[in-house]
């Protein structure tokens, strides 16, 4: 969250455009719990909010949270704001304890930087606090861990591991035993974010449980993982106990076509192709399951990507206006 | 009727009431550490079948072998370590206390008789115990409820062998805990418990792992970890062995190690260890010496723990046949500080930690002036070589050389200021670079070049 807005142009980013997407279609699917329209959605909108566009115009949410720590430029997020949204100034720490929790919720807590304790603390906050049928997402950037960074910065010659570094920050209890130095750059760090993530979530629910008399758990959606600029991963998953698990089971979130078998992440990748061959490849889509693609010259594994999430894909174009 | 007709009054109770005493019992223990105690009895039937064969080995627990598996239905733990007899069981392994006339494993390390009790209690209202040696099989099963409701009997009931773990041909302990308490169910159900049970054995088993015990949790087997301590030319740590003899008592050895360890925070400190099993680690609080004051004086003995003693590295360890000679508490978790056997060795120790803070304050001022890529002094320490703690046998005093005494370079001085963020980025962007520090040192660079020139 940090000042990012002043960088990048999230409208501009196709995989995000694409995960957005998809999660439109996850949370879709939770009519069994109650209307998707009455769940409240909160959020790190930035000045884009492209989040809360898209879900206000595809789902019908209303209730729409912003959680903005650049309190500094609050006049320009007020003014970029494009709906009705509010707009909670404050560091995500600070806000997420004091926002309503007694309605169901959907939370996106849609971080730019690599994972640090206090996004384990947000989730903490969050996994304390929603009620059973809410969800929950996590995106954390996974390029390479800052302990990995340090470790390759420091000369010392008996300097200590990056993994050693990276449990000193993160506390050896939520750093699983098996994990070492290449488990801090690319899509395994993401692996080892989204598990530290769902350890830290249990962990909140099992004391909540216990002092609540409840029986809530955290079930995994879907993982995703893509790439504009910088690698990313996503943790979805639903808040549920035990007398609403039937709901969750009716969601029936695993019939999303792009929901890969053996419970792997999604992970989304841009074909590299030409307009005259998206359009080949589109015209043969949805394809039957008896027949192979007429591909001609198109290198088959940008048509493989391309068909396996064409429908989430953007369609670019320049305008001048 | 007066009170001297009456029958004899029975006499007061003053027996106490099964589950008052389990409540008692359980209360002051942490769960990890009732698991650490389980470990524990494992680690005495290692030693007991070293001694037997009298391994003199560096691995002298090679095969041996326990598995801890923790979920949120139960608990269970297994041994290959020789198991116990019959009249073990009924004398003293379900005694609470440890009968004055029990045989100690010598050297052992779960002397107080609670251990094994106490976690079971701790964990749940359902607990079987099956072990087995070369010659005898037995197995007791205890529903809690049950035993708590009856009243006298303080007697725990035989049951039939099932576990196929065990038997005369493979000599063991299997332990299982069912009808797990709420708040301990939902604590094993988690991750962090069972990330947190490894850490600990990791480091308070470390020694047992090292010398050949395999340890695994939830099929995960434990690696150890070593402390390791820096040794070079000139450069060695501090080593002293003091030695505790009473008339009719076990010998105590206390032996002290001081010195520099790589730049870790959090392993810097001291660690105590007792016949093997981590009390302390990584120490820093005032028990150890650390932010200690002299009362008359208030001045102050050692400075608290900062950053800039992530290097310093202390070990202690208390051996003696007789456990109970050595200075910690019942839950292993601390040092027993009135112990005189502690008060003694705690002199020593600040005596010995001295040299190597006040080395450590040298480094610290070294590092400032020189930068850290150019201090000499620094460079001295990251070249000297890691050595574990079994290889200072001798007793040497703390040895490392001062900053007058290394080569230096020319003489430095560091350069800080601030610039807007928006300025140093551009220029971080125009130069390619990718920090702050080198838009610095880059800009300085090129200036001083084209002004030489």
């Amino acid at each position: 969250m940090s000042g990012s807005f002043r960088k990048i142009d999230y409208s501009l980013r196709p995989a995000k455009y694409a995960e957005r997407k998809m999660l439109v279609d996850v949370l879709r699917r939770l009519t069994p719990f109650q209307a998707v329209e009455d769940y409240c959605y909160i959020g790190f909108g930035s000045v884009w909010f492209s989040d809360f566009i898209l879900f206000h115009r595809m789902l019908g949410i209303n209730k729409m949270i912003s959680i903005e720590q650049a309190e500094g430029a609050r006049a320009r997020f007020e003014e970029n704001r494009p709906f009705n949204i509010n707009i909670e100034f404050g560091n995500s720490s600070a806000v997420l304890p004091r926002l309503d929790w007694s309605e169901r919720v959907i939370a996106w807590l849609d971080y730019d930087d690599p994972l640090e304790p206090g996004m384990l603390q947000d989730v903490r906050s969050v996994a304390n606090r929603a009620r059973s049928g809410s969800v929950l997402a996590v995106s954390v950037q996974c390029v390479k861990a800052p302990s990995l960074i340090d470790f390759q910065r420091d000369t010392d010659e008996g300097k200590m591991t990056a993994i050693e570094r990276f449990r000193q920050t993160f506390g050896r209890e939520r750093v699983p035993d098996g994990a070492r130095d290449d488990d801090l750059a690319g899509w395994p760090y993401g692996t080892l974010s989204r598990k530290m993530l769902i350890t830290e979530i249990e962990l909140a629910l099992s004391e909540r449980n216990l002092t609540a008399g409840s029986n809530l758990r955290f079930k995994p959606i879907c993982e995703i993982e893509y790439q504009d600029d910088a690698r990313m991963c996503t943790l979805v998953g639903a808040f549920v106990d035990d007398a609403e698990a039937h709901h969750l089971e009716s969601c029936a979130f695993n019939r999303l076509d792009f929901m890969p078998a053996n419970q792997r992440p999604i992970r989304i990748e841009m074909p590299k192709l030409t307009i005259r061959e998206l359009r080949k490849i589109e015209q043969q889509l949805p394809k039957p399951a008896d027949r192979e693609l007429d591909l001609g010259s198109i290198p088959s594994s940008d048509a493989e990507k391309f068909s396996r999430m064409y429908r989430y894909l953007p369609n670019f174009a320049v305008m001048e206006i | 009727m007066s009170e001297t007709d009456a029958t004899p009054r029975k006499e007061i109770n003053a027996e106490p009431t099964k589950a008052f005493f389990v409540d008692m019992l359980t209360r002051d223990i942490p769960l990890e550490q009732a698991v650490l105690d389980l470990v524990d009895n494992c680690v005495d039937g290692a030693k007991r079948i070293a001694a037997d064969k009298h391994d003199t080995s560096s691995r002298p627990y090679e095969g041996c072998k326990v598995e801890i598996a923790i979920n949120a239905q139960q608990f269970s733990i297994y041994d290959n370590c020789g198991g116990f007899d019959v009249a073990t069981a009924q004398e003293y392994a379900f005694r609470f206390g440890r009968p004055a006339a029990a045989t100690r494993t010598a050297h052992s390390i779960g002397q107080f008789g609670v251990g094994m009790k106490r976690a079971l209690f701790k964990f749940g209202r359902h607990f079987r115990v099956e072990s087995s040696t070369t010659s005898e099989t037995w197995a007791v099963d205890v529903n809690v409820d049950e035993w708590e409701a009856e009243t006298g009997g303080w007697s725990f009931p035989w049951a039939e062998v099932a576990s196929d773990k065990i038997g005369l041909d493979k000599p063991g302990t299997d332990i299982t805990v069912t009808n797990l308490r709420k708040e301990v169910a939902a604590k094993f159900s988690t991750t962090y418990f069972v990330n947190s049970i490894v850490g600990l054995i990791k480091s308070k088993h470390r020694q047992f792992i090292s010398d050949g015990l395999e340890i695994k949790v939830n099929d995960t087997r434990i690696d150890a970890t070593n402390i390791y301590l820096l040794v070079g030319e000139g450069f060695t740590p501090g080593t002293d062995i003091l030695e505790f003899t009473e008339p009719n008592a076990a010998t105590v050895t206390a032996k002290i190690i001081v010195g520099l360890g790589k730049s870790s925070p959090k392993e810097a400190g001291w660690n105590v260890i007792c016949n093997g099993r981590v009390v302390l680690e990584a120490d820093r609080r005032p028990q150890t010496g650390w932010g200690l004051m002299e009362e008359t004086a208030e001045r102050m003995i050692i400075p608290s723990f900062h950053n800039q003693f992530a290097r310093f590295r202390g070990i202690v360890s208390f051996d003696s046949d007789d456990s109970s000679r050595i200075p910690w508490n019942t839950t292993k978790t601390d040092v027993d500080v009135d112990s005189n056997v502690w008060r003694t060795t705690f002199q020593r120790m600040l005596e010995m930690m001295r040299p190597v803070i006040d080395f450590l304050n040298e480094l610290d001022a070294d590092i400032d002036e020189n930068t850290k890529e150019k201090s000499p002094l620094l460079e001295f320490v990251t070249k000297a070589a890691p050595q574990g703690p079994e290889t200072f046998q001798k007793i040497t005093t703390f040895t490392a050389p001062n900053r007058s005494s290394v080569a230096r370079g020319p003489k430095l001085v560091k350069i800080q200021f601030s610039r807007t963020v928006e300025d140093v980025e551009f220029l971080q962007d125009a130069l390619s670079v990718t920090s702050a520090k080198a838009v610095g040192e880059t800009c300085f660079d090129m200036v001083l070049t084209r002004q030489r020139d």
